[in-house]
């Protein structure tokens, strides 16, 4: 089976063909698309009127405008461009974990599948999808292309990763802000299990270079609400070797209490610099996920 | 410690179910590989000491929990509280109280409306079912006189109850001491090493007040010295408190008539209530027909005495009985009896040594008319006592045998088969009375009937003839004082004549015998060896009846075997004193005799619970005619008919060459009539003979005493007090196989279990 079959199942594609990735903001685009571009020029969509200067282009002067006012003015149109989109996937060893209400889909495996589901639809869409996989370093990066092959060559490349390593998000990421030279959607599909101070610092490079960010959070069911009871050994699947023998019972509300905090801090940051977190666990259909949040995102625009 | 079922003790070992669960549950931990290491990155040190102290406590009390439900079954007994004996029966003695007073309604809780006997019964017969086959016990019931219950000396727990239900209420007082010996006697027969004494008793204050420590001190050392000491214990009946009427016969009337004479009844009603109560009539019955009927009124606790006058013609037994309508709750007292035996006549015999001089010159003269008056004058009528004279060597055995009394009028000395034959008379029950003289030979008589003697008749020794010192006063009278004997107590009252007016112009000086001298200085070093000492000794042996001024005895009394012999200081006629010429003489003589022979006859009347003899007389039976002089007393049948109604057969014995009868089941108060069969011949009015077991008038007086009495009664005893026989039972089960603890363990289990659901709350809320 091809990666693009087994990342992308037809009911998925059905469920995204009606959707599209719009930008909530405007991106430097290197073609014409969808989206509105900064720029003024040649396009479509009316943007508004400007008197006349000298040196501006006698055929964009409104005639009629002036046979009604007996004033130049200039009519100017709203540029579209493409959207450049960055996918970074993190292929860390804690994105391995498999709940058991997760239907043995661990992170990792739900992160790639959101990834190939958001890149056909951006592709489909004639915009240039960008993809970069990570663990302590940067292990894959396709540069942002539009055309249908990039998008099985993504696929590919989404195929092949494999979960293991330490997470470094914030390195990762600080290595990744002058690889992306032009304005864009960055999405981040992670756990996000790195020191939240460090990793909102990096996202503010991204939101100060005018990045539109995304943050896809992905939870196992398992991690939101502590289920265990019995006496547990649990191994660090980051950090071989690393064991800790406790009672869940025990220790349910103190984790609980560490995993709110730790939620609360994540949010309230990306709240203040703008960066959406959309928070997913493995138990929910990531199409549906998907197609839930480009609704939503569509009506907030 | 023991346990009762053992068995159920290997339920211990479900202790292991929850440990076994613990450890499985500790060594089958599930591995799992977690990505949010640093989610966990907790106190573990703090949490896991938590986790170990919480795990080890719930463990702890989940081990306890089947551990002592399995203790709880097995139902341990603590040993250590075991007081004496391993196992084995207890030697029980039940003390049941059946005396008048508990015939009171009882109080306290369960008792509405029950006579305090009934409880004491109930509770009697529940405890002895309730011990069942762990004890030997015996049942004595204590009013009148301790008596077993059940006739054998240990009684089956299982036919307990019908045994009980015969034992009736209304016997005589308890004697405490006598009942608590009784009870000693009855363990030494029971080889039981665990040996308890339990009265069951209401106890009335008026049979533990007369209760001294000397008397509880030797019941304890009677305890003590037997070879296993028993354990007492006291189980009060409470009684409420009410008020009672009691009619009492008064103790001192004379049991003995002479046929045709009116007789004094006395009876004394008391009130124990503390209210008047009016109207209350009172009947005389004698032999069963109503005499008389008063009503009187008597205030609260206090007494009034009625006196009903009766006079008998026909001889034998008769039976007066005091009735009391009274609604009280004690029915026994509220009629009282007294027994009399009237006879026709008494004879007298009057010995002098003047057989030569007519009648009427003889010293024995004013004597012979005191004694028979009628029958020397022409006044028509009969005497009371026929009397005769005879001169001293014609006395015998043969002629005494007719007589009561005798009288030695101034004999010199007696041949010595005559002085045997009056020891003799007096020994089995005849009254001498002497008369000193000018010709009596005071040496004779103090040596054949002194203190050397064997026949020991004199009360005193004649000393010397003594006279009045000073000339102005040639004369001495008889000292003033409250006679208390009942030939001279006619004489408190001077209606009947002022016996302290007579005047002795001589008399013999009364001595006490050397031997009786020794005796008594030895029991009180300090006494004086004068005859006026007499007056005031206690001694038994003889008694002065009355003394001069001067403090010398004019009248000596002194029982001797079964009969008494009285002894006067000065002779019979005009020259010793005036007495013969006195008004007084007369009365003095007849009351002699009569009070003579009275207390000769064998008291009718006795306390309840004790003895009573009856002597078959000579002149009773023809077995004593003089026929067969041998006695086969083992012919001799009767039969008592008790005041319940009960029949006892009784066959006579052989007590000092004389057939007599004794009957000792006398505990409930009431007349008892002894009827003769055929066995003995003896005319229709001797066929029945009554006579009355008396209970004391303290009976009737219903007062307890308080619980802070009882208990230091029992500590004087060293005895424990219950009062339930929960109570007695639990402890006695205590002190034979120890303390059970199943209902402390059964508590800890609650405590557990509850612990258990605590510790688990309290981990799933630290959890939630």
């Amino acid at each position: 089976m091809s990666p693009s079959a087994r990342l992308l199942k037809p009911d998925d594609r059905d469920r995204l063909s009606n959707l599209q990735m719009l930008a909530r903001q405007v991106v430097d685009g290197l073609t014409v698309g969808m989206h509105g571009s900064p720029h003024k020029g040649f396009g479509v969509e009316f943007k508004e009127h400007r008197p006349y200067v000298l040196g501006d282009e006698v055929r964009a002067v409104d005639w009629k405008l002036y046979g009604k006012t007996d004033r130049l003015y200039i009519r100017q149109y709203e540029e579209e461009t493409s959207l450049g989109c960055f996918i970074l996937v993190d292929q860390s060893g804690s994105m391995a974990y498999s709940g058991k209400r997760s239907g043995g889909v661990s992170k990792h495996a739900y992160a790639i599948r959101l990834a190939a589901c958001l890149a056909y639809l951006l592709i489909s869409q004639q915009d240039a999808v960008g993809l970069v996989t990570f663990d302590t370093e940067i292990r894959e990066l396709l540069p942002p292309g539009s055309k249908p092959s990039h998008l099985r060559g993504l696929l590919e490349c989404l195929a092949e990763s494999r979960a293991q390593g330490e997470t470094r998000l914030s390195d990762v990421l600080a290595q990744m802000v002058p690889k992306i030279p032009r304005r864009g959607l960055l999405v981040l599909i992670s756990d996000c299990f790195d020191d939240v101070d460090a990793l909102l610092k990096t996202l503010a490079f991204f939101r100060h270079a005018k990045h539109e960010v995304i943050i896809f959070q992905v939870w196992d069911p398992d991690e939101i609400d502590w289920p265990f009871r019995r006496r547990i050994r649990f191994r660090s699947l980051e950090t071989p070797g690393t064991e800790r023998l406790i009672d869940p019972t025990l220790l349910r509300t103190d984790y609980l209490e560490n995993l709110e905090k730790y939620r609360a801090k994540l949010s309230q940051g990306c709240g203040r610099q703008r960066i959406e977190l959309v928070p997913c666990t493995t138990d929910q259909s990531h199409a549906n996920l998907l197609s839930m949040y480009l609704s939503a995102r569509g009506r907030a625009k | 410690m023991t346990f009762l079922n053992a068995s159920l003790l290997a339920g211990c070992a479900a202790l292991l179910i929850p440990l076994i669960i613990h450890l499985l549950y500790r060594s089958n931990f599930q591995v799992v590989d977690w990505g949010a290491m640093h989610l966990l990155n907790l106190d573990l040190k703090v949490n896991s000491r938590r986790l170990q102290v919480h795990s080890l406590l719930l463990l702890i009390v989940r081990c306890a929990i089947p551990l002592i439900l399995a203790l709880c079954l097995a139902r341990p007994v603590l040993t250590a509280w075991r007081l004496a004996g391993d196992g084995g029966k207890t030697a029980l003695v039940l003390l049941v109280d059946n005396s008048l007073s508990l015939q009171a309604m009882a109080a306290g809780k369960g008792s509405d409306n029950e006579v305090a006997f009934n409880l004491a019964k109930r509770t009697t017969t529940e405890l002895i079912a309730r011990l069942g086959s762990t004890a030997r016990c015996s049942i004595l019931t204590t009013g009148g006189r301790p008596t077993h219950v059940g006739g054998g000396t240990t009684i089956d727990w299982r036919s307990v109850a019908p045994v009980m239900a015969s034992v009736q209420v209304g016997a005589g007082p308890s004697r405490i001491a006598d009942c608590f010996g009784a009870a000693i006697k009855e363990l030494a027969q029971i080889p039981e090493a665990r040996r308890r004494i339990l009265l069951i008793s209401d106890f009335q204050r008026s049979e533990w007040r007369d209760l001294g420590n000397s008397t509880l001190a030797a019941i304890r050392n009677q305890l003590a010295a037997s070879k296993v000491p028993a354990r007492i214990s006291f189980l009060p009946i409470r009684t409420k408190p009410s008020e009672n009427l009691a009619i009492e016969i008064d103790a001192a009337a004379s049991t003995f008539a002479v046929l045709g004479q009116s007789m004094e009844i006395r009876a004394n009603v008391a009130n124990s209530g503390v209210t008047a109560v009016s109207n209350v009539a009172v009947t005389l019955h004698a032999d069963a027909h109503v005499l008389a009927r008063k009503t009187v009124e008597i205030p609260g606790n206090s007494k009034t005495q009625i006196v009903f006058t009766c006079q008998f013609d026909t001889v034998g037994s008769h039976l007066i009985t005091a009735k009391l309508e009274d609604t009280g709750p004690v029915r026994g007292d509220d009629a009282s009896h007294l027994a009399v035996r009237v006879t026709d006549r008494i004879r007298a015999l009057v010995i002098d040594n003047q057989s030569h001089l007519p009648a009427m010159r003889r010293s024995s003269a004013f004597l012979s008319l005191a004694l028979s008056p009628m029958a020397n004058s022409s006044t028509p009528g009969a005497d009371t006592i026929e009397s005769s004279i005879m001169s001293p060597d014609a006395i015998d055995a043969k002629c005494l045998k007719k007589v009561q009394v005798a009288f030695l009028v101034d004999v010199p000395e007696l041949r010595d088969d005559s002085a045997r034959s009056l020891a003799d008379f007096v020994a089995q029950g005849g009254a001498l009375i002497i008369f000193a003289g000018a010709s009596l030979n005071a040496d004779w008589y103090n040596s054949h009937w002194g203190s050397e003697n064997a026949n020991c008749l004199l009360p005193t020794k004649y000393a010397s003839i003594s006279t009045p010192k000073t000339r102005s006063q040639p004369i001495l009278r008889i000292r003033q004082e409250v006679f208390s004997h009942p030939a001279l107590s006619l004489f408190n009252h001077r209606d009947n004549g002022e016996l302290t007016k007579v005047s002795f112009y001589s008399w013999y000086r009364l001595e006490k015998f050397e031997s009786t001298e020794k005796r008594d200085s030895r029991a009180s070093p300090g006494s004086s060896e004068s005859v006026n000492s007499l007056a005031i000794s206690k001694s038994d042996s003889f008694k002065v009846l009355a003394a001069l001024e001067s403090g010398d005895p004019i009248l000596a009394e002194k029982r001797f075997g079964r009969g008494v012999v009285i002894q006067f200081a000065c002779g019979c006629d005009s020259l010793w004193s005036d007495l013969p010429q006195r008004q007084v003489f007369l009365p003095l003589m007849q009351q002699l005799v009569t009070a003579s022979a009275n207390a000769l006859e064998l008291s009718s009347s006795i306390e309840t619970g004790q003895v009573f003899t009856h002597i078959l007389k000579r002149n009773d039976t023809s077995i004593l005619r003089g026929e067969q002089p041998q006695i086969d007393s083992q012919a001799i049948r009767a039969t008592v008919l008790s005041p319940l109604g009960q029949r006892y057969p009784l066959t006579a014995t052989t007590l000092a060459s004389q057939a007599t009868i004794e009957f000792s089941e006398t505990q409930y108060p009431g007349a008892y009539t002894l009827q003769f069969g055929d066995s003995v011949a003896m005319p229709q009015s001797q066929q029945s003979e009554y006579f009355v077991a008396r209970a004391a008038a303290s009976e009737s007086e219903l007062g307890t005493l308080t619980d802070d009495e009882v208990l230091q009664s029992a500590s004087r005893l060293g005895a424990d007090v219950f009062h339930s026989i929960d109570d007695f039972l639990q402890v006695e089960q205590e002190r034979q196989f120890g303390r059970e603890i199943w209902r402390f363990l059964l508590l800890a289990l609650v405590l557990l279990l509850f612990g258990e659901i605590w510790l688990q709350q309290r981990l799933s809320r630290a959890n939630a």
